[in-house]
């Protein structure tokens, strides 16, 4: 395999980096009532040539912008429209991936 | 991590919203209750939760801390001599239970199971859409 990204690669990433950012906002909206608990969300890291696709999915970032009195910073429609904002993300990788496989089976004389 | 640990995160942020109701239930239903197991009148009980973190999936949780009595907000004194558990001055001792308070309560818990019930919801069309990936 060569160095470069590959499109599968760049798929698996993104999946991975959905997955977990779906992961922390399903903690996020759980915790919406605890006191004190602060939102997170995770960036997503490039991937690049030389990382052999074994970059890790990101940084936790912890939001502590909007407190509430408790010192909770969930704010549940935020939450609601990240949700939805990684379904239709998550959505346009499988498909991506769908085309890129059926290319493949284009390029291997197969319909 | 994978979605069905998120599954898991979301369905026990829906176990803390229905203790949440269950509290609530009972504080409504003993809102007149002038005496309970302490002698005294009946006291709203307020649940507290807490954030738990899952060092193995790296998702916070959420658990259930403790159910406490409100020892804060004063009982009702209502004046009624005949009334069976009126004291010497003939006031009795009402529940500190508001009514409206626990509604607003009952419904807020309702709407965090509902969107709790829709990260589910997200997490399965997402696992649906990877098994899609097999056809």
């Amino acid at each position: 395999m060569s160095d470069s990204v590959t499109l599968s690669n760049a798929l698996t990433h993104r999946m991975n980096y959905l997955v977990a950012r779906q992961g922390l906002i399903s903690s996020n909206i759980a915790n919406a009532n605890t006191p004190g608990y602060a939102a997170q969300d995770i960036s997503f890291e490039k991937l690049t040539a030389n990382s052999h696709g074994r970059v890790p999915a990101g940084e936790i970032i912890t939001d502590t912008s909007s407190m509430n009195l408790n010192g909770n910073s969930v704010q549940l429609d935020t939450e609601m429209v990240k949700l939805n904002d990684v379904q239709l993300q998550y959505r346009l990788n499988t498909q991506l991936y769908t085309k890129y496989a059926a290319m493949q089976r284009l390029a291997l004389g197969r319909q | 991590m994978d979605l069905l640990q998120s599954m898991s995160v979301s369905a026990g942020g829906m176990a803390v919203q229905s203790a949440r109701m269950k509290m609530v239930a009972e504080n409504i239903a003993n809102a007149d209750s002038v005496i309970s197991e302490s002698g005294e009148a009946y006291r709203r009980k307020q649940i507290e939760f807490e954030a738990v973190l899952n060092k193995e999936t790296g998702l916070t949780e959420v658990k259930v801390k403790d159910i406490v009595e409100d020892r804060t907000t004063p009982l009702k004194a209502v004046y009624q001599p005949s009334h069976p558990a009126a004291n010497a001055q003939g006031m009795v001792m009402y529940p500190n239970v508001d009514t409206m308070v626990e509604s607003i309560d009952m419904r807020e818990a309702g709407r965090m199971y509902e969107a709790n019930m829709q990260a589910i919801e997200s997490a399965k069309t997402m696992m649906a859409r990877s098994l899609d990936l097999l056809k």
